[in-house]
């Protein structure tokens, strides 16, 4: 039997953006399958750990790699895409670079452990699983009525593609399934992998706002009810500062963001409560009970 | 033998790798980056001035690390490696908001094992003090009655079982790499 899969929230999901925490953990519960958090893990580094040190963010990884490997953890559920990218790099570059690989042994006073390495996975790719994918299809209680939804990955899910193992970086499809299988309708549109300028957010926020009303704009203008996210830097950035992108540029988007785990776990018959809908700044309930979700 | 001659180009050609030199100016990287649409910042001058041996006076922190231009480059340039190596030798020196940005952030990783949201924002924020920051500050303030109404932040930092342990790995990463964290 396949041990129970290991979790790894991220300061983000245990922070301001625990609603995405939350509602991975209730829809995984709701699916039946206990997640194995790493014990006492540490922070990745994000972008600032990348920026300032070239052996630091992979040093972090492997520190949380070698705990979770000690508990046992074959397969990693990592849902924040910053973590997930710092994750896959450290795999990445202790795998091919042996010199790396000795400093990194150096400054952790451990040897690499490679024969079990661990699977970094995330919420989009395991929730595509065929047993995982079927058990949601069969435990739909609310089928919603003409809600259409863009979906929105941003940069590090599939980039760089030989690092994330991608081969359709500019066109990935995991959100569209999941959601067709929720009864969702996906429209095409621009901006799918486009950045949302997440890393500037707070210290240069005009770029992203700027970037953001490209994104918030293309999906008002394919029609969209909703965009569906991934990642919690997204989510900032597309709900939090929604009003601020309206104030800057004169426009009105008034546009629901939510996680993908916020949606399936909808369709699942999971509370507004228990999934954190009602935490974002962009107010859902108006749309999800005109679609009879709410 | 002559001693080669350590300039940036030469640097980045032993840090990176050889792959900027197949660099052919074509301007997809420039094309593809989000930031070049909405500042002055591109990828393409930037690789370009290094293989000329030109200064680099361009704001590398307008790079969102978004992959892009790699992703697309027809060459296989690895460019944010690139970008990433001209950040952390920017980080050496005393610098702008973007260095105290990253700063901030990694002292609370450093301190605690874990980013204290709260804490970090606070110390930025603080340290941060120009017209553009002053103007973000005062905008974001918007922003904090959301944050305690949902319960979106922490007031106190949640903080790892054996920090020592964080320390410690930090310190390594300063004596191996030699660089200032």
């Amino acid at each position: 039997m396949e041990n129970n899969p290991g979790y790894y929230p991220g300061c983000s999901l245990t922070g301001s953006s625990r609603e995405y925490g939350k509602s991975t953990e209730k829809l995984y519960e709701a699916l039946g399958i206990t997640l194995q958090e790493i014990e006492d893990w540490v922070c990745c580094g994000a972008t600032p750990g990348h920026s300032s040190s070239h052996l630091l963010p992979d040093a972090l990884a492997l520190k949380n790699l070698s705990q979770a490997k000690k508990q046992g953890i074959e397969k990693l559920i990592t849902p924040c895409m910053a973590c997930y990218s710092r994750f896959k790099f450290a795999q990445y570059n202790v795998s091919r670079d042996p010199g790396i690989r000795e400093k990194l042994e150096e400054i952790l006073g451990e040897k690499y452990d490679d024969e079990n390495e661990i699977d970094i996975v995330h919420p989009l790719d395991n929730l595509n699983e065929l047993v995982i994918l079927n058990k949601i299809k069969k435990n739909i209680k609310k089928i919603p009525e003409d809600l259409k939804a863009v979906c929105y990955y941003g940069c590090v899910f599939t980039r760089p593609p030989e690092v994330m193992g991608v081969s359709d970086y500019e066109n990935p499809c995991q959100m569209e399934r999941l959601l067709d299988a929720a009864g969702i309708e996906t429209v095409e549109w621009n901006y799918k992998t486009k950045c949302c300028g997440a890393a500037l957010s707070i210290s240069d926020t005009e770029i992203a706002l700027d970037l953001c009303k490209e994104i918030l704009s293309d999906a008002k203008s394919r029609g969209a009810d909703m965009i569906v996210v991934a990642c919690p830097l997204c989510h900032v950035n597309l709900d939090l500062r929604q009003g601020q992108i309206e104030r800057k540029h004169n426009l009105k988007f008034k546009i629901p963001v939510l996680y993908i785990t916020q949606v399936i776990g909808l369709v699942l018959g999971l509370s507004v409560e228990d999934l954190g809908i009602d935490k974002h700044f962009v107010d859902a309930s108006k749309l999800l009970k005109e679609k009879r979700l709410m | 033998m002559k001693k080669r001659k350590m300039t940036l180009k030469n640097k980045i050609i032993e840090e990176t790798g050889g792959g900027i030199l197949k660099c052919f100016n074509c301007g997809i990287c420039a094309g593809s980056c989000p930031t070049a649409r909405v500042s002055n910042h591109n990828p393409r001058k930037i690789i370009r001035k290094i293989l000329l041996n030109r200064e680099v006076n361009d704001d590398v922190w307008l790079c969102a690390n978004c992959f892009m231009c790699s992703a697309r480059c027809p060459n296989g340039v690895d460019i944010p490696k690139i970008i990433d190596y001209l950040k952390v030798k920017a980080m050496q020196k005393r610098g702008n908001h973007n260095v105290i940005f990253n700063k901030s952030f990694l002292r609370s990783v450093e301190m605690f094992g874990r980013l204290y949201e709260a804490g970090f924002l606070a110390e930025f924020k603080m340290r941060d003090v120009s017209i553009r920051a002053v103007k973000g500050a005062i905008n974001d303030i918007s922003l904090v009655p959301h944050f305690l109404l949902k319960g979106k932040i922490g007031f106190f930092p949640h903080k790892v079982k054996n920090p020592d342990e964080i320390k410690k790995i930090f310190k390594k990463v300063r004596e191996v790499e030699k660089i200032k964290l």
